[in-house]
């Protein structure tokens, strides 16, 4: 018996560290009075957990409060915002996500959440969105990518997503030649398979800049509205005679509601901490994505338009 | 030349190798704790790093990594509780050695076989990585699915006595691992609109739940029936036996085949130490005189598993230098940690920054070093742990165990952490096979994912295989395995009716 009192005790105290660790209830008086959670919708140790943490980092400068990082990874970022709309909307708790999770996954995966159950607040960079192919793979442009998949029959697609599914498919479709959408999980294999010849061609959101060399990838087409800087040469879309792109954006949001002095003291806080010298330091030189920050006023724009475009997208089916 | 010597007196200072000997020290200590491990530790290390110049921070992170390899034996060994996959086949030996006062002995054969393994690795690392590369360039999704068949064929072989219980086990082990949603259509499995389900069982609950607390739960019933244990009574337990050359001279061919298959399973991103700790296993037992032998305190059990899985640890650094590809979960960590400091790994690498990559060899070999000599002490001192009663090591084990968790995912996962550590004790007392339950909650999802890859590659063509030839290889491969597992089955089981 006493051993099960011990277990007892022993469970006890490791809850009671648990709880202890949370903030304290607010108090009243100038905001924020107490530790922020920032809940990043990707795992620990990643590109954009890092650059989570380094804006965590800069906003707890910016605010004189801790600010937590608290991983919540799954789902392309689903988990974070079902757990952030049901968050307090007092200030005290914001996400990090992709705009996908908000504007593309809501019409797809059956979400909690709807794209107008947040504020947006800032974006933090531009993801460089990118058709890629292997370097040694027998086509090095758009045009003869083409030709090469009349000849073969068709091309191998690596797909990050179902949104990236449904885009690549709708761009064949218009060019009438077949595409397999083979489904990868992650950035990185999708380099790798396409380096290998696996996959004839892939999506990369960015991870493919380090990897431009003769060993490594080609980039066929921008993805992006514009072209994207590490690869002047690569036409966008809009340029080869589609009118599609694939905009992306690294971004905060948090719970809707929050009262107006507090999203104002916020947003200016973000936008310091997202203009750091730390954060575009990563964002432009290490990553190589530009630091672009947008107002609350044009991502909720952007957010408004891309879910608009993917509800009649994927509404359809 | 010139580019090792500098590479070499950038890694020497005294900065850099004072934080390989702390994160070698953090690694032993994170990785002995069961369910604590030393992927927490380097998760929790990254942010830290970001103040250090480059070469500290990898010597660091790195340090905590291979200290990982020789802690995560310990609790395997004094407890039965694995603290992660990776060290479950060290418990077939290692924890009938401690029964047997060999705790020491066990603890010392694990310490020497991992250093020695991971040593090994980083020296093919160091001298043939551009070539190994090219494994992990001809690994695509149709061979990646090949290989991880032979694995499971072969792992097969440790389903236990009980074949039909034993492949329950493994079928409960998929159906676990198939909670979550798909990331291929973004639908949810088995989540009852649970949204903290979305991201799957994690492998911290499962691997934790089943192997250690289960183990824990199962030891909690059978503690009252232990003979209790004056003070100074278990002030006299053997700590046992002396680990000898004349040992080391007897596993040493079985670290040579367990760093093999180890370096092998690392240069191919993805398959994971795990893996490489099971197949090491059934490979020493299989080239055994003695296989019977195996699983009743058999040093060289011990060996094959913590050398193989060691290994691995060294080997993915292969296709991460070589080719910018992370191998497992901490090499991806390492690897962000890499790009923080604006190195990013690749073929360039080698030709762009030279220096750094000799300073990165540099810090491996003297983590290694490292490794080895504090080893001596921590494992030492670690051995002393079973003199302390079990009413007082559980409760300590368990509060470790539900924090882990608590640290690594989230609160909810530790109640997943506790619903897992119940099935795990009723695997345990209804002799379900635990080990090809979590074989099949690790090495399921990725069969799947490279299978389901390698249909739509095939476009529904079976003679598409026939342009895969590595493919074809592996597979006729697990055709052999199969069937010379089926005829020793067979052999075992009419041996077993003549005995009675």
């Amino acid at each position: 018996m006493t051993l099960i009192k011990r277990i007892a005790v022993a469970l006890l105290a490791a809850l009671s560290i648990t709880f202890a660790s949370f903030p304290a209830l607010a108090v009243a008086g100038e905001w924020p009075t107490k530790p922020i959670t920032l809940m990043v919708g990707f795992s620990a140790g990643g590109g954009a957990d890092t650059l989570a943490r380094l804006v965590a980092k800069a906003l707890e400068e910016e605010l004189g409060q801790p600010v937590v990082v608290d991983n919540k990874a799954g789902g392309g970022g689903v988990v974070m915002a079902t757990l952030l709309q049901r968050a307090k909307a007092d200030g005290y708790t914001i996400g990090f996500t992709s705009d996908s999770t908000f504007d593309g996954l809501p019409f797809i995966v059956r979400t909690a959440y709807k794209p107008d159950d947040f504020d947006y607040l800032v974006t933090v960079t531009e993801l460089q969105n990118a058709l890629v192919t292997g370097a040694s793979a027998p086509f090095s442009n758009w045009r003869e990518m083409l030709d090469y998949a009349r000849e073969q029959g068709g091309l191998t697609f690596g797909s990050l997503s179902p949104i990236t599914a449904k885009f690549a498919e709708r761009i064949a479709a218009q060019e009438n030649i077949e595409i397999r959408t083979v489904p990868v999980k992650g950035g990185r294999q999708v380099l790798t398979d396409v380096m290998g010849r696996h996959l004839d061609v892939g999506w990369s959101a960015g991870v493919h800049q380090a990897y431009l060399n003769d060993q490594g990838v080609k980039v066929l087409a921008a993805l992006n509205d514009k072209r994207i800087a590490t690869s002047p040469d690569a036409p966008s879309l809009k340029e080869l005679g589609y009118d599609r792109s694939y905009t992306s954006y690294f971004m905060l949001a948090a719970p809707k509601g929050l009262p107006d002095d507090i999203r104002a003291r916020l947003v200016e806080a973000l936008r310091n901490a997202a203009t750091s010298k730390d954060v575009a330091d990563l964002t432009e030189n290490k990553m190589k994505f530009p630091n672009v920050v947008l107002s609350p006023e044009e991502l909720t724009r952007f957010i408004e338009k891309r879910s608009a475009l993917n509800a009649q997208e994927f509404g359809q089916e | 030349m010139q580019e090792i010597l500098n590479g070499l007196s950038e890694a020497l200072t005294l900065t850099n190798v004072l934080f390989v000997i702390l994160g070698v020290l953090i690694g032993q200590i994170f990785a002995a704790a069961p369910g604590v491990g030393s992927l927490i530790a380097i998760t929790i290390a990254v942010p830290y790093t970001f103040y250090m110049s480059p070469v500290a921070a990898l010597g660091f992170l790195i340090g905590i990594n291979k200290g990982g390899t020789i802690g995560g034996a310990v609790s395997a060994i004094l407890m039965n509780t694995p603290g992660s996959p990776e060290a479950t086949a060290t418990t077939f030996d290692g924890y009938p050695m401690t029964r047997q006062g060999q705790a020491r002995r066990a603890l010392r054969t694990a310490h020497f076989s991992s250093v020695t393994g991971d040593t090994l690795s980083d020296l093919v690392l160091i001298f043939v990585a551009a070539p190994l590369s090219v494994v992990a360039m001809k690994m695509g999704p149709p061979e990646m699915a090949s290989v991880i068949l032979v694995a499971l064929v072969i792992i097969a072989g440790l389903v236990g006595s009980s074949m039909v219980k034993g492949l329950i086990a493994a079928f409960l082990g998929l159906l676990v691992s198939l909670i979550g949603m798909d990331s291929a259509t973004a639908a949810e499995r088995l989540t009852f609109g649970v949204p903290e389900l979305m991201d799957g069982i994690s492998i911290t609950a499962a691997g934790i739940g089943v192997l250690a607390l289960g183990e824990i739960l199962r030891q909690i019933v059978y503690v009252e029936t232990l003979p209790k244990l004056e003070p100074d009574e278990a002030n006299s337990v053997k700590l046992g036996g002396r680990f000898t050359w004349k040992d080391f001279r007897t596993i040493f061919p079985t670290i040579l085949r367990s760093t093999f298959i180890g370096t092998l399973i690392g240069a191919i991103p993805g398959i994971g130490s795990s893996a490489a700790g099971f197949l090491g296993y059934t490979a020493a037992k299989k080239a055994s005189k003695t296989p019977e032998r195996f699983g009743k305190g058999e040093i060289r059990g011990v060996a094959a598993s913590e050398a193989a899985n060691s290994s691995v640890v060294g080997a993915n650094f292969i296709p991460l230098l070589s080719l910018g590809i992370p191998g497992n979960v901490a090499a991806a960590i390492i690897l962000g940690a890499f790009l923080i400091h604006g190195i990013t790994p690749g073929p360039q690498l080698f030709s762009e920054q030279p220096d750094l990559i000799y300073a990165l060899f540099a810090v491996m070999l003297i983590g290694d070093l490292v490794n080895l000599i504090t080893g001596l002490f921590t494992m030492g001192l670690f051995a002393r742990v079973i003199r302390i009663p079990l009413s007082y090591i559980i409760p300590c084990v368990v509060v470790l165990c539900i924090t882990g968790v608590i640290v690594a995912d989230s609160l909810f996962n530790a109640w997943l952490l506790i619903g897992m550590a119940t099935a795990g004790f009723f695997m345990r007392m209804l002799n379900f096979s635990f080990v090809t339950f979590i074989i099949g909650y690790v090495l399921g999802p990725m069969f799947e994912e490279a299978f389901g890859q390698t249909l739509i590659m095939a476009n529904g063509d079976p003679l598409y295989l026939l342009q895969r030839p590595i493919a074809c290889l592996f597979i006729g491969m697990a055709v052999l395995v199969l069937f010379a597992l089926l005829r020793q089955h067979r052999r075992s089981r009419r041996t077993a009716v003549m005995a009675e």
